[in-house]
C-alpha cells in the first residue's frame, strides 16, 4: 500500500518536498538562531504538534485518494496551511533582523490562502460524493456502514440486509406495508469454481452482483447473502410484482457471457430464484428459513 | 507407543490450511501482514515448499481471519478447497476407498497426513454410526473451534456431494448455538445439521457406510496406502493423552507423567498451555460416551451408569447435568 501511494502521487510528493526545503532554506538564510535560554519550550511543543498533525493529514489524504482535481486542491490547501504552521514553529528558534521582519508578519498568509483552496476542494468533493451516492443507490438504503461491505461483490453483506429486513418487519407490524425478499443462487457455481479457479469465480460473483443491481428498481436493495447467493429486498411490493421483477433479473443474468483471460467464453450463468412475501407473524429467522428452504426444495426438484 | 507433538511444535504443513487461508483473505482485500500478526510468520516464508507451522500459529492466524472477515464463510471454502486439492498418497488412498467405512479407516491410519487437528471415535447404534470428533493437539478458543468444525462439516458435505448421492441422510451435530452467520450454513451445507448438541458428532446411517464410492479404482487404494507408508505418523498431545485415558480410565496424573517421561509439575504446566486439565479430558471422554448411550443408543440411566462404572444412578444424573447442562431425560427429549 505505501509503495503504490508513493508511485501514484510522485509529482505531488516531490512538490511538497521542494516547498518544505525552500521554506527551511529561506528561514535559515534570513534568520539567526536564538540562544537556547530564550526558547519557550512549551510553546514549541504546542506549535510543533500542530505542524506535525497537518503533515500527517496531508500524507493521509494522499494515501486515501486517487489522482484528480479534488486531491490536488486538498493537497495544495493543506500544504499552504502546513507551511504557515511550520513558519510559526520555526519562529520559536530563529530571530529575524528588522530588514526581514516581513517574514514573521507574512507567516499567516499561506494559511488563509490554503483554507480558501480547501473550501473550494470541499465544494467539489461534495459534487464527487453526490456522484458516488448515485452509484450506490441500489446497494444501500438510508445509512452507510463500511464495516458490513463485501469486498468480492462490492455489495453489502447479509448482516446489512438483516438489519434492513428487521426495519421492514417493524414497518409491516406498525403500518402494514407489505414487502418481499428474494434469494438468488447461481446454478453450477461449484463446478465453475473448480473449472476456472477461485479468481475467475470471484469475478463472476462481482459481475452477477452488478447485473442484479442494474435490473432492480431504485427503491430495492441487493446484498450478497453467502457463497454464491444474493438476497434482494423489495419494499412496498406484493408477491406478484416481486416474482415478475426477480424473473426479469434471472433472465438478464442468463444472458450474461463471462469471458476468461484468453477472451474465450466460459459458459453461461443461470440463477435459481425464490421469493417470499413477509407476513405479520414472520420474524427475521423464520423469513430467512422460509427463503432458504424454498430454494433448497426447488433445487431438489430439479435434481429428481 | 506412538510419538506425539504439541501445540508449539512446527510440524504441520503450511500448504494444507494456512496458505490457502492467507490467499483467500488476500483475495478479499486483507493485508497479509495484518492476517499473520502475532504468529511470527511471514508471507514469503509460507510459500517455501517445506514450510512447517505449529497449531498455535495456525490458530492465531485463524483468529485474525475471523476478526478481519467476520461471517465471511472462509471456513467452508477452506474445507472444500482441501478436498479438491488432495495430492498426497494418503489423500489418493482416501479418494480411492471403496466406501465410507473404508474411508474412515484410512483417515484413522493416515491421520497425520489427512486430519492432524482432530481425531474421531466411532460409536455404533442400531440405525446409525456416530463419529464423535475431538481436538487432537490442543483445545482452541471457542470462535476458532467453531471455525474448525465448520471446515470439517464442509469437507464431509463436499465429499458426499462429489462421490455419493446420500448427502441429505447425513446429520452433523454442532456443539454451539446457531451462529450469527447462519446464512453460510444455508448456502454451503447440503447435509442436515443441528445446533446445541453436547458434542461435535457426525451421524451416518449404517446402510450408507458401505455404499460404493463413485468413480474410484479400489485396486489403487492399496498401492497408494503402501506408497504413503513412509509418511510420518505422529499424533497430537491431547490425542496421546486421550488414548492413555481410553486404555485405563482411572489413570492418575503421575502415571501419565511417567508415560510422557516428564515430572507431574511439567505435565500440569503443559496441560495448561494446551488449554485443558487431565480431569477435563477424562470428563469429556466419559461425557461423550454417556451422551451417545442415552441420546443415540437408547440406554437407560442405570445401564449407562453401570457402563461408566458409577456407584449409583443419582450420582450419575448429577454428573451428567454438570457435564452437559441438562438431565438425561432432557437430552432424550431433544433427540426425539
Amino acid at each position: 500500500m505505501p509503495h503504490s501511494f508513493i508511485k501514484l502521487h510522485t509529482t505531488l510528493l516531490t512538490t511538497l518536498l521542494l516547498m518544505l526545503c525552500f521554506t527551511l532554506f529561506i528561514v535559515y538564510q534570513l534568520g539567526t538562531l536564538k540562544p537556547l535560554q530564550e526558547i519557550d519550550w512549551i510553546d514549541c511543543i504546542g506549535e510543533g504538534g500542530i505542524t506535525v498533525m497537518t503533515l500527517i493529514w496531508l500524507l493521509a489524504t494522499l494515501v486515501m485518494r486517487p489522482k484528480g482535481l479534488v486531491t490536488n486542491l486538498l493537497f495544495f490547501g493543506l500544504s499552504a496551511l502546513h507551511i504557515s504552521l511550520l513558519l510559526d514553529f520555526l519562529d520559536e528558534f530563529f530571530i529575524f533582523s528588522h530588514h526581514y521582519s516581513w517574514l514573521s508578519s507574512l507567516e499567516a498568509f499561506p494559511a488563509v490562502i490554503g483554507m480558501g483552496i480547501m473550501s473550494v476542494a470541499m465544494y467539489y468533493w461534495s459534487h464527487e460524493q453526490h456522484v458516488l451516492n448515485h452509484l450506490l443507490t441500489k446497494k444501500e438504503r438510508f445509512y452507510r456502514t463500511h464495516g458490513l461491505h463485501d469486498f468480492i461483490t462490492g455489495l453489502y453483506r447479509a448482516d446489512y440486509m438483516k438489519r434492513q429486513i428487521e426495519q421492514e418487519l417493524c414497518g409491516l407490524s406498525q403500518s402494514s406495508q407489505c414487502f418481499c425478499v428474494a434469494l438468488f443462487d447461481i446454478k453450477g457455481f461449484a463446478h465453475f469454481n473448480l473449472q476456472h479457479g477461485s479468481l475467475r469465480a470471484n469475478n463472476l460473483l462481482f459481475d452477477i452482483g452488478q447485473i442484479i443491481t442494474l435490473n432492480l428498481r431504485n427503491t430495492d436493495l441487493a446484498c450478497r447473502f453467502a457463497s454464491d447467493r444474493f438476497i434482494v429486498l423489495l419494499p412496498k411490493t406484493n408477491h406478484l410484482e416481486a416474482t415478475y421483477i426477480t424473473e426479469q433479473v434471472a433472465k438478464m443474468v442468463a444472458q450474461h457471457t463471462p469471458y476468461d483471460l484468453n477472451q474465450t467464453i466460459t459458459g453461461f450463468s443461470q440463477l435459481h430464484c425464490h421469493c417470499v412475501e413477509a407476513t405479520n407473524t414472520d420474524t427475521l429467522t423464520t423469513l430467512l428459513f422460509q427463503l432458504n428452504e424454498g430454494l433448497a426444495q426447488q433445487k431438489r426438484a430439479l435434481v429428481a | 507407543m506412538k510419538q506425539y507433538f504439541d501445540a508449539k511444535a512446527a510440524s504441520l504443513n503450511s500448504h494444507d490450511v494456512l496458505l490457502p487461508l492467507v490467499e483467500m483473505a488476500m483475495q478479499r482485500g486483507i493485508n497479509n501482514n495484518k492476517l499473520l500478526k502475532g504468529s511470527k510468520l511471514f508471507y514469503t516464508d509460507l510459500q517455501s515448499p517445506h514450510k512447517k507451522v505449529s497449531f498455535e500459529q495456525l490458530n492465531t492466524v485463524i483468529n485474525n481471519a475471523i476478526l478481519l472477515l467476520p461471517s465471511d464463510g472462509l471456513s467452508f471454502l477452506l474445507g472444500q478447497h482441501w478436498l479438491f486439492n488432495q495430492v498426497s498418497y494418503s489423500g489418493q488412498a482416501l479418494l480411492n476407498s471403496k466406501h465410507l467405512m473404508q474411508m474412515s479407516r484410512v483417515i484413522q491410519v493416515k491421520q497425520f497426513a489427512l486430519c492432524p487437528f482432530v481425531f474421531f471415535t466411532p460409536y455404533r447404534s442400531h440405525s446409525h454410526t456416530h463419529y464423535v470428533v475431538n481436538f487432537a493437539i490442543a483445545l482452541p478458543q471457542p470462535k476458532v473451534t467453531q471455525f474448525y468444525f465448520e471446515m470439517i462439516a464442509a469437507k464431509i458435505n463436499a465429499l458426499c456431494k462429489w462421490r455419493f448421492n446420500f448427502t441429505q441422510k447425513i446429520c452433523i451435530k454442532f456443539p454451539f448455538s446457531p451462529p450469527q452467520h447462519l446464512e453460510q450454513y444455508y448456502a454451503h451445507l447440503g447435509v442436515q445439521y443441528q445446533f446445541d448438541h453436547p458434542c461435535f458428532c457426525i451421524s451416518i446411517p449404517n446402510e450408507t457406510l458401505t455404499v460404493p464410492q463413485a468413480t474410484t479404482t479400489p485396486v489403487m487404494q492399496q498401492y497408494y496406502l503402501q506408497q504413503a507408508r513412509t509418511a510420518p505418523n505422529t499424533i497430537g498431545f491431547i490425542q496421546y493423552l486421550c488414548e492413555l485415558l481410553i486404555k485405563d480410565p482411572k489413570i492418575g496424573c503421575e502415571e501419565v507423567a511417567q508415560h510422557l517421561r516428564v515430572s507431574p509439575a511439567t505435565l500440569k504446566r503443559k496441560l495448561k498451555q494446551h488449554n485443558t486439565t487431565l480431569q477435563t479430558l477424562k470428563d469429556a471422554l466419559q461425557k461423550q460416551h454417556a451422551v451417545i448411550n442415552i441420546g443415540e443408543r437408547g440406554y437407560s440411566n442405570e445401564q449407562t451408569a453401570d457402563h461408566l462404572q458409577f456407584s449409583d444412578v443419582t450420582n450419575f444424573r448429577r454428573t451428567f447435568k454438570r457435564w452437559t447442562g441438562m438431565t438425561p431425560t432432557q437430552l432424550r427429549n431433544i433427540m426425539t
